[in-house]
């Protein structure tokens, strides 16, 4: 059976991480152990909080150094909200130097009166073009909770949510930057994280 | 392109409004409320969650209003069992970051702060820290009270219900500046009775009181499809939150998203496929 593992930095609802990729089919494994995310096949770090915190942790647990090993080897993985936000160059939140694979500055959401708390759709051509469409249809919805958005990487493929107009899936090699929530995105959030890992990865 | 994306980000254009399920929840069970005064018990927690997604709750909201000053214990452990995949929220009893952490591995998305938003801003700032704004609302439990609003609050069982008399400009100060990212706004005598929402007299006049508040409203507390669908119209709004009509007839949500319609409202919340 395939292992995913998910960091534990003590940062994020990794309980419903671990639903969903149960709800999959597959296996999930939890540690913050630099080694085992050196070594797995998929890696996710999901998040939910703020941005200077969650760098110290993983700071201080050597995460943040098995993670860049795991890059330049262009191995998989997976950022979901702050976990793929962590993934940019400087974070606006906490005026701190993030991972730099993504191109552009993590800043809030310009001339929007509050934080994107809700559902929002995403451009089903770019799904499409991003294989990520499978299963899903142009009003498929997804769960954002976020006031900080990714800057523009025009390297990736990238899928735009609309109302409002952002990123919300940054796609390379390697790398799977989800901006939204797909553990809280019910059925639609199981389909989307499956096109990853089977579509995208070849899992 | 750069031009092109700034000009994207720049408009303002929201995510889809939301329709809350909210579950209120004593003694670890849940129950019917009527004005926090007099409960029904309505079933089991885990069941109550899993209809809820069934039914495509947009979110829903966990209310703890046993007014223990604390997390119950049991209540983690059946969000666990729940297994849901919808934004969760919960409320009642959260007093430090290690409630916050709890809840967090649990399964909890957001949490509603009411005691300490009030009390304790400062624990609220230590909140923000660990877990962003984004994650956090406060709860503004009101009752009209002349031309003005009350605050009702239960700090805990032994100390009873306080009600503080304040002018709506101080109420939408101290919103505006505690870091949370939205506000839910609870008509207090007004919850569970289907259809009486109302905090001053007649049609929706209060709005107009906390409209200095900079952040998005969710509004609870005796609303009906047509009243959430009038308010689903304002910018201010973000969600509209049912309690108990969830426990009076299946697919309740469902029914309320169909009566959206009748008020032109309808274009505001998503419409998902029943599965």
């Amino acid at each position: 059976m395939t292992v995913i593992h998910l960091i534990d930095y003590g940062t994020g609802n990794i309980g419903s991480v671990v639903s969903l990729i149960e709800s999959l089919g597959l296996f999930a494994s939890v540690s913050g152990s630099p080694s085992e995310i050196i070594n797995a096949k998929v890696v996710i770090l999901p998040g939910v909080g703020a941005a200077g915190v969650a760098l110290s942790n993983l700071r201080l647990h050597g995460v943040y150094d098995a993670l860049c090993k795991r890059y330049e080897e262009m191995r998989p993985i997976v950022g979901i909200c702050l976990g793929a936000q962590l993934f940019g160059e400087y974070l606006h939140e906490s005026s701190c130097q993030g991972f730099g694979w993504l191109k552009g500055g993590v800043a809030p959401l310009s001339d929007y009166p509050f934080y994107n708390n809700g559902w929002c759709r995403l451009d089903y051509d770019a799904l499409k073009n991003a294989s990520l469409a499978r299963a899903l249809t142009p009003s498929s919805t997804f769960f954002f909770n976020h006031k900080y958005v990714m800057g523009l990487d025009t390297r990736k493929k990238v899928a735009v949510a609309q109302r409002p107009e952002i990123p919300a899936i940054y796609l390379d090699e390697a790398l799977c930057a989800i901006q939204f929530h797909p553990e809280k995105s019910q059925h639609n959030g199981r389909i989307i994280l499956r096109n990853v890992f089977e579509d995208h990865y070849g899992l | 392109m750069e031009e092109l994306y700034f000009a994207m980000c720049s408009k303002i254009i929201m995510a889809y409004k939301r329709l809350v399920g909210v579950i209120p929840v004593k003694d670890g069970r849940v129950v019917k409320s009527y004005g926090y005064k007099f409960c029904r018990p309505a079933g089991d927690v885990v069941s109550a969650l899993r209809n809820l997604e069934r039914w495509n709750a947009d979110e829903i909201l966990l209310l703890d209003i046993s007014r223990q000053a604390r997390i119950d214990p049991a209540i983690p452990m059946l969000i666990k069992k729940s297994g849901i995949a919808t934004p969760l929220t919960y409320g009642g009893g959260i007093r430090c970051t290690n409630d916050v952490n709890t809840l967090l591995a649990a399964g909890c998305e957001r949490f509603v702060l009411e005691t300490i938003a009030f009390n304790a801003p400062e624990k609220v700032k230590e909140l923000a820290d660990l877990v962003g704004a984004q994650a956090l609302i406060a709860s503004l439990p009101l009752t009209g009270f002349g031309a003005s609003l009350a605050l009702e609050q239960y700090y805990a069982k032994r100390f009873g219900l306080a009600h503080e008399v304040l002018d709506p400009s101080l109420i939408c100060r101290r919103m505006n500046e505690l870091p949370v990212s939205e506000v839910l706004v609870i008509a207090f005598n007004r919850e569970g009775y289907s259809g009486s929402f109302n905090l001053l007299g007649n049609d929706l006049c209060e709005k107009g009181f906390l409209s200095d508040i900079n952040k998005g409203i969710i509004w609870f507390g005796g609303l009906s499809g047509n009243i959430a669908g009038r308010l689903l119209n304002d910018p201010q709004t973000t969600a509209v939150a049912f309690g108990n009509s969830n426990n009076e007839k299946e697919l309740a949500l469902t029914a309320i998203r169909g009566e959206f319609s009748r008020t032109g409202s309808a274009h505001h919340v998503r419409r998902p496929l029943l599965r």
